[in-house]
């Protein structure tokens, strides 16, 4: 079950993380639903807990990003649009000179899906 | 017209669409659905360093350089993978259209990576294949 935010959700979101701060605040009249900015906020924590550096930004779409390195080696990139479709694609980089290899592409995910390949 | 395979293309970077810890860009980089770069071996004959084109709005700005071909052999890949038709090309675009008027100058060296088949929300994997798939990367504002 996915946590609700408060009304003053948007507030809290930025105590989680600037960028899911801006994210709740949405764009062009876009705004995601609290259950969707719930997801945000469950997924960065996860991120902050369980990953070094991770780097979470808002897109010019308003779209979420997440670029995570994960304890073993492999890079998550995942989207969240406001709309909440969040798309997942872990990478194994490690091959020099070798093309970097998709592991696992889950383009429909939840944030349960997610946290648990942290 | 395509842009011959082994040729090499830049895309630039902005700022905000680049990964310090990584040292390359992120996904945000490649967000458009057609992506505007600049072939590296044109600019080079009219003595034009990719470095002249970083005027205006993309002051400041990083760079990443892919083979023409790498844009369409990792879209062959992911339909190969997933059974579905997925096609990239890469074609001169030197059109006003296409380059605004401080680039003009330089159009005859751009060029635009466009879907011509496929599901739209194969650009999302595409584009983290791309982003994964970078290869010499000059950071912004070096």
């Amino acid at each position: 079950m996915l946590r609700k935010l408060p009304s003053n959700r948007n507030k809290l979101a930025e105590g989680i993380h600037p960028a899911v701060g801006r994210f709740a605040q949405g764009i062009e009249g876009e705004i995601p639903s609290d259950e969707v900015v719930g997801m945000a906020a469950r997924i960065t924590e996860a991120a902050i807990r369980l990953t070094v550096q991770p780097e979470i930004s808002v897109d010019e779409d308003g779209a979420l990003s997440f670029d995570l390195r994960l304890v073993n080696g492999l890079r998550m990139l995942a989207e969240l649009p406001a709309a909440g479709a969040l798309d997942v694609g872990i990478y194994d980089e490690r091959e020099a000179g070798q093309r970097a290899r998709e592991v696992e592409y889950l383009p429909n995910a939840t944030a349960d899906d997610l946290i648990a390949l942290l | 017209m395509p842009v011959p395979p082994n040729d090499i293309v830049c895309r630039f970077i902005n700022p905000i669409h680049w990964s310090e810890r990584e040292n390359q860009p992120r996904e945000g980089a490649f967000k458009q659905e057609g992506l505007s770069v600049w072939h590296q071996g044109r600019l080079l004959e009219r003595h034009v360093r990719l470095e002249d084109l970083l005027i205006e709005n993309l002051a400041g700005y990083g760079q990443v350089h892919h083979k023409a071909s790498d844009y369409t052999e990792l879209a062959r890949s992911l339909a190969e993978k997933s059974g579905e038709p997925f096609d990239v090309r890469v074609e001169w675009r030197p059109e006003d259209e296409y380059v605004p008027t401080p680039w003009r100058r330089w159009n005859y060296a751009h060029a635009q990576v466009e879907a011509t088949a496929g599901p739209a929300q194969f650009l999302r994997r595409y584009r983290k294949l791309l982003t994964v798939n970078s290869r010499v990367t000059i950071p912004p504002n070096s």
